[in-house]
């Protein structure tokens, strides 16, 4: 029966013990699990693709590496489109950062685009003849639906200059 | 409105599938988003159809395969027997004919509750303990078709759609997508053609007609796709949260990107593959789906591929009928028929079921990431293991049967009681109290240690108590409530330490070491019954037979602590809450009453005709 006495005894003891190591190490782990909590955003890659400018040329995406790109999904038909549109091109004015406004139009026919355009155009006449602006037209939606799977206009997607998407704007573009 | 105008829909293009001669191997490990975890298709079909069907496997295939055909052929889906209805009282409210199955399709669901929406309505208003049974049913069985409905319609953005519009071929794969960009310029004439015309087709030529009917199928498909979101099939793309989207979220949330535009492709793939019954471009599409969401962060393929196996194999059910088939062959070796070579019978079966009840629990830590005990179900798991351990291990150093006899009781009986959670997914997430390895690794593990102990020692006593009934000699008894004793000592170690521990879990996450809440109680009085029973002993108050029945209710204070005041459904510990098994828990400590009572004036006579 003694040993049993010294048995509770140093169980107890041992339960004490450990219990107050314990108590000690938890603080600290629960300020390393609120530290882990913080997580960076993933960058998505940039798909390899053309675009056919309202000029006819053909420009590719990643020739623009290097800037930071505004891909821009509109269409002229598309109201709050039309709304944005010179907020849009009077931020790549004001802006001095190189940033390139690439829109990309889901109109069937070139002559809306150019009908909208037109105006703005020789309101902003810098920017556009610097190519820092650049009007697209994909009339059957392979790449605004097919490859980046934009249904809904208008929509942005930052593109950062060591080529990555890292963020996608749903409605009116806000930098 | 919407659930039926989508049956219309879908009915009309359901397609000839031969369903199960697909090999589901890839699909079934296809990672979804449900209830917080990313858990593979094969588990979130297995729920479902539990939930629908009350079963793992629907009109004879398997839950994954059922599941594809309510995605990809949702027509036929609608109208095949599934829910099960066994209340008859919801049936006579619901006027569903009886059936000798009671089984009713979505169709026939949907139909008995849109007739008798006056009576459902109220019955949603109310809490669940204002409704009789029968009405319970009637609001589940709502609750359950617009699940159903949700899965059904999830994947009507990949199916090809019945549209004919005027000077556009019509294209068997043409999909929702397909057609909606032309959506403004379809409405715009059909506004033209109402002002000319009017609304009535009857004075609508050919091609009128056709556009009328496309804008119909288009406006139906996107009215009926609305708040779609429980098949979460599609990662994050562009939020920096965990959610995962469904395809309708993804479409109508604008969170589609390049990668979710292969996801999509994919999945129209998959979907045409499933309409032709071609087994090859199924296993491709279902393969490359996979290799997809699985590079997704957060998606642990060997974690998926493990559950899939874990639901498909169930170790654990393998491990109970081992167990049990050991208590037999002990029972026949404690009688003394062919000892040796049932005795290693018994070892055998008892040696290989803990072999499966540990690689069951290994497997659900490898795939939840987390410590195994942290809901009731995980805790029966683990204490049956404890038990089962420390019987094997007993049985090592004792080589008397009895170290068997207790493996194979503890583990047969707690792992029937986890029986009753058969059916769900027993893998939940934890709510956020309990998501802290730390404390799950310490607490909860020294707690549930303590009951797994403390149950052997239980079944020590009621040895004791069994063995004195029957006569047996004085020192082999005594040999066995020796062991009683030190395992009630341990017992005490673990419950004490567990206690202590979450009291300092409770004063980091509540503010407060004690707060008199049940589970906190339950433990205390673990502690305290152990400590009465063992100081009586130790200072000679309880003798034996005393301390053996002060030690074999010691099972109903642990079953009360632990399962008991889950069913209060009070308290601070609500992730633990149950209304499951408080029958069972009643039977179970009424029985051990009795049994301690009848042993005790059993042997207390024969002891009082001795002296």
């Amino acid at each position: 029966m003694l040993k049993h006495k010294k048995l509770i005894i140093v169980a107890t003891l041992a339960v004490l013990i450990l219990a107050l190591v314990i108590y000690d190490l938890s603080s600290t782990s629960l300020t390393m699990s609120s530290d882990e909590s913080a997580k960076s955003p993933e960058l998505q890659p940039v798909p390899d693709v053309s675009f056919t400018k309202i000029d006819g040329s053909t420009i590719a995406l990643r020739s623009l590496a290097g800037h930071k790109i505004l891909l821009h999904f509109w269409a002229s038909w598309c109201k709050p489109c039309r709304e944005e549109f010179s907020n849009l091109l009077l931020q790549i004015a004001n802006n001095d950062d190189g940033t390139i406004l690439l829109a990309v139009s889901g109109d069937e026919k070139i002559e809306d685009i150019r009908k909208f355009i037109a105006p703005l155009m020789r309101g902003f006449k810098p920017i556009f003849v610097s190519g820092r602006v650049i009007i697209a037209q994909d009339p059957y939606h392979q790449l605004i639906e097919g490859v980046f799977q934009t249904y809904q206009y208008p929509e942005t997607i930052v593109i950062t200059p060591d080529f990555k998407m890292s963020k996608k704007v749903v409605g009116t573009y806000q930098p | 409105m919407r659930v039926s105008l989508a049956i219309i829909l879908w009915l009309l293009m359901s397609c000839n599938a031969y369903a199960d001669s697909l090999n589901y191997d890839a699909f079934s490990k296809i990672p979804i988003q449900h209830e917080g975890r990313i858990k593979p298709l094969a588990t979130f079909a297995l729920v479902e159809s539990q939930r629908f069907h009350g079963s793992a496997e629907v009109d004879h295939t398997t839950a994954t395969a059922w599941l594809a055909s309510v995605m990809f052929d949702p027509g036929n889906a609608m109208e095949k027997p599934l829910f099960l209805v066994k209340d008859t009282d919801a049936q006579s409210m619901l006027n569903l004919p009886a059936k000798p199955d009671n089984l009713y399709s979505f169709a026939e669901v949907t139909q008995a509750i849109f007739g008798n929406k006056t009576l459902i309505e109220p019955l949603l208003e109310k809490r669940p303990d204002e409704l009789s049974p029968g009405q319970k049913a009637v609001v589940q069985l709502y609750n359950d078709s617009g699940a159903f409905a949700q899965i059904a319609l999830s994947c009507t953005l990949f199916l090809p759609l019945s549209i004919d519009l005027p000077g556009k071929p019509p294209s068997p794969l043409s999909t929702f997508t397909d057609y909606y960009h032309d959506l403004p310029a379809l409405q715009e004439s059909m506004k033209s053609i109402i002002t000319h015309k009017g609304t009535n087709p009857d004075n609508y030529s050919t091609d009128e007609l056709r556009l009328s009917k496309a804008l119909e199928t288009l406006t139906m498909t996107m009215e009926s796709s609305q708040n779609n979101n429980l098949l979460r099939v599609i990662p994050p793309q562009w939020s920096q949260d965990d959610n995962w989207l469904s395809p309708w979220a993804m479409f109508y949330g604008g969170q589609g990107s390049p990668k979710t535009a292969k996801l999509t492709s994919l999945w129209k793939q998959l979907a045409a593959a499933y309409r032709l019954h071609d087994n090859s471009q199924w296993m491709q599409a279902s393969s490359q789906l996979l290799h997809e969401t699985s590079t997704t962060p957060g998606v642990r393929p060997a974690a998926l591929s493990l559950e899939v196996m874990y639901y498909h194999w169930s170790l654990l059910d393998k491990s109970m009928l081992l167990y049990v088939t050991g208590f037999i062959l002990i029972l026949f070796c404690m009688s003394g028929l062919a000892v040796r070579p049932v005795r290693i019978a018994a070892l055998l079966s008892v040696g290989t079921g803990a072999l499966l009840h540990i690689i069951t629990i290994l497997s659900r830590i490898f795939i939840l990431e987390r410590p195994p005990v942290s809901t009731l179900y995980e805790s029966l798991l683990f204490v049956s293991l404890i038990a089962v351990s420390f019987g094997l291990l007993l049985e090592w150093r004792l080589r008397n049967n009895l170290g068997l006899l207790v493996a194979t009781v503890a583990g047969s009986v707690l792992l029937f009681a986890s029986q009753s959670f058969s059916g769900e997914d027993t893998m939940n997430m934890l709510i956020a109290v309990l998501n802290t390895n730390f404390w799950l690794a310490t607490h909860v593990l020294c707690i549930t240690t303590g009951y797994g102990f403390g149950m052997v020692a239980g079944i020590i006593a009621h040895v004791y108590l069994i063995m004195r009934c029957l006569n047996r000699p004085a020192d082999k008894t005594r040999q066995v409530l020796r062991g009683g004793y030190g395992t009630a000592l341990i017992a005490l170690l673990f419950t004490s330490l567990g206690t202590i521990l979450g009291g300092i879990w409770a004063d980091q996450s509540w503010g407060r070491f004690w707060g008199w809440d049940p589970k906190e109680n339950g433990a205390l009085l673990i502690c305290l019954w152990l400590i009465w029973i063992l100081h009586s002993r130790i200072t000679g108050h309880f003798k034996e037979r005393g301390f053996a029945a002060g030690l074999s209710l010691l099972n109903v204070v642990i079953s009360l602590s632990w399962l008991g005041v889950n069913l209060l459904s009070t308290g601070l510990h609500s992730y633990g809450f149950t209304d499951k098994a408080a029958w069972g828990l009643g039977a179970f400590c009424g029985a051990e009453f009795l049994f301690v009572a009848i042993t005790y004036i059993v042997i207390w006579r024969r002891d009082d005709a001795k002296t």
